[in-house]
């Protein structure tokens, strides 16, 4: 699989726009072959719906038990008439943020691991002290997404 | 005084307003045929969030659609 052509500025954008419209982003690696898993594992989080890469559109099953939606380049797109709720830093650490998971590697099944607010608010702080520009006057540049090959 | 928390979000919120034209990110495009970096486009933070807040409209709409309320889990893969 490679991805080319700046898609990688559009997954950005997506992931963030979950959290934006208000909901909780459940993270599934690229490297879990189909998606038998991906709806076992959404199960356990009782996810409403999967959003998915183009590129595995062929790997979808015709009938799953969520709604499934590629997620396609929508810059173009006119929307109207619809409203976010407000940005908010709430004061609950405790709620979930977002939901990743561990490799799998050790026990043979990935694991969910719900992110917390307090927990993100640390990580950002955090990375933060890592990446204090050299210079003040300039931005430093980092690879902040990478192009997959197979 | 309570904590509050910060997110990706409400940086990227405060980023926008106040570098509203440093470039967030630097995107390529590449040549179809031999992968080879034409070029980069410059994405600004005030462009960066505009795009994740029209993204989250067209989200919204489409669980509406669905009736998946907010605050709901869903995946992405």
């Amino acid at each position: 699989m490679v991805r080319l052509g700046g898609s990688t500025y559009v997954d950005c954008v997506h992931i963030y726009s979950i959290v934006r419209a208000g909901y909780i982003p459940q993270f599934f690696s690229l490297r879990l072959p189909e998606p038998t898993i991906i709806f076992e594992l959404l199960a356990k989080s009782s996810g409403k719906a999967l959003i998915y890469d183009e590129s595995f559109a062929s790997s979808m099953p015709s009938s799953a038990s969520v709604p499934t939606k590629a997620a396609v380049d929508i810059r173009s797109e006119t929307i109207t008439d619809v409203s976010l709720p407000p940005v908010v830093e709430p004061h609950n650490g405790d709620d979930t943020l977002m939901i990743f998971h561990t490799s799998g590697s050790t026990s043979g099944q990935p694991k969910v691991i719900r992110c917390s607010y307090s927990w993100w608010d640390a990580c950002l702080r955090k990375s933060r002290e890592c990446v204090v520009p050299k210079s003040p006057t300039r931005q430093d540049v980092t690879i902040w997404m990478y192009v997959l090959f197979s | 005084m309570l904590s509050s928390y910060r997110t990706h979000i409400s940086i990227l919120e405060q980023i926008a307003e106040s570098h509203p034209n440093a470039n967030a990110f630097q995107v390529p495009q590449h040549d179809p045929h031999t992968s080879e970096i034409l070029r980069w486009h410059p994405v600004t933070y005030s462009r960066f969030f505009a795009d994740v807040e029209h993204f989250a409209k067209y989200w919204t709409q489409w669980f509406s659609s669905q009736g998946i309320p907010r605050r709901s889990v869903v995946g992405v893969w």
